[in-house]
């Protein structure tokens, strides 16, 4: 769905109030609600107060994939809980990420690597778990903070991540690339995979601080 | 805007993988497919960088 205002532009939320799809650009947070901009105008000037008749879309978004245990379930299965919820993009990453662990893995016995994926394949059904179960709530209006919101704030601002996420994808499809095309031998670089969750610490310490400071 | 050019890059991939079997084989270049995914990423981050500032600036 795109926003109500910019055609051209995904939505990211609804007003709670009205229903309107609404960018990123539209968006006013207030409390933790989303609200549009003509809904915020009226709470102002108090039109809510007075009359607070039940919002007009009172039509609940029937949507697939809000039964949070067969999102758990389908979940174990790397992209279907993510297909469940809807997100298909987020399927496909999880099917990507789930082969690359398994082919890095395939390169010879790497038991941080096992433990990655095992981890990995518990995130999953947990993550599809929380998405369908705020999705449930959403219909009714709440917000939801899962574990899982607070595990992606540790890696930074919605913006950030896209920006690094794009930057990570770009840098490991290069190794990939030039591994398949015998510039270097994957099999030698693929050892020095743990270096990247150093990197990956160092930059959520630097994230903290920033925070703190 | 990812989708549809996700679609044609993987198009293009199976396209080239059939017409040049020895030289551009599937197997061989499925990693651009993870480039283009990056390079979508940060175009849109950084699109949406100038029109946060062009909003700032009006």
């Amino acid at each position: 769905m795109n926003c109500v205002n910019h055609a051209d532009v995904p939505n990211v939320a609804f007003c709670i109030r009205c229903g309107r799809a609404l960018c990123n650009a539209c968006i006013h947070n207030v409390r933790g609600s989303v609200y549009c901009e003509a809904c915020l105008g009226d709470a102002v000037e108090g039109k809510t107060a007075a009359a607070a008749p039940p919002p007009p879309s009172t039509k609940k978004e029937v949507v697939a994939g809000t039964n949070p245990g067969l999102a758990f379930v389908l979940g174990l299965i790397p992209g279907v809980g993510a297909i469940y919820n809807g997100e298909f993009v987020k399927a496909a990453f999880h099917v990507v990420i789930f082969a690359t662990l398994v082919s890095l893995a395939d390169s010879g016995p790497q038991p941080l690597l096992g433990l990655s994926i095992a981890a990995f394949v518990f995130y999953m059904p947990f993550e599809a778990y929380y998405t369908a179960k705020k999705r449930q709530y959403r219909a009714d209006g709440i917000e939801l903070e899962t574990p899982i919101d607070r595990l992606q704030q540790q890696f930074g601002e919605v913006k950030d991540r896209e920006l690094w996420g794009g930057i990570a994808l770009i840098v490991i499809g290069g190794l990939f690339l030039l591994g398949n095309l015998n510039v270097f031998e994957m099999a030698r670089i693929a050892r020095f995979w743990p270096a990247a969750l150093v990197v990956l610490g160092v930059w959520m310490l630097k994230k903290h601080q920033e925070k703190a400071g | 805007m990812l989708g549809p050019v996700l679609l044609i890059v993987i198009g293009i991939l199976f396209l080239l993988n059939n017409i040049y079997p020895g030289v551009f084989r599937f197997g061989r270049m499925w990693p651009v497919i993870l480039i283009v995914i990056g390079l979508a990423k940060v175009i849109e981050y950084i699109q949406g960088q100038s029109a946060a500032n062009k909003k700032e600036g009006e």
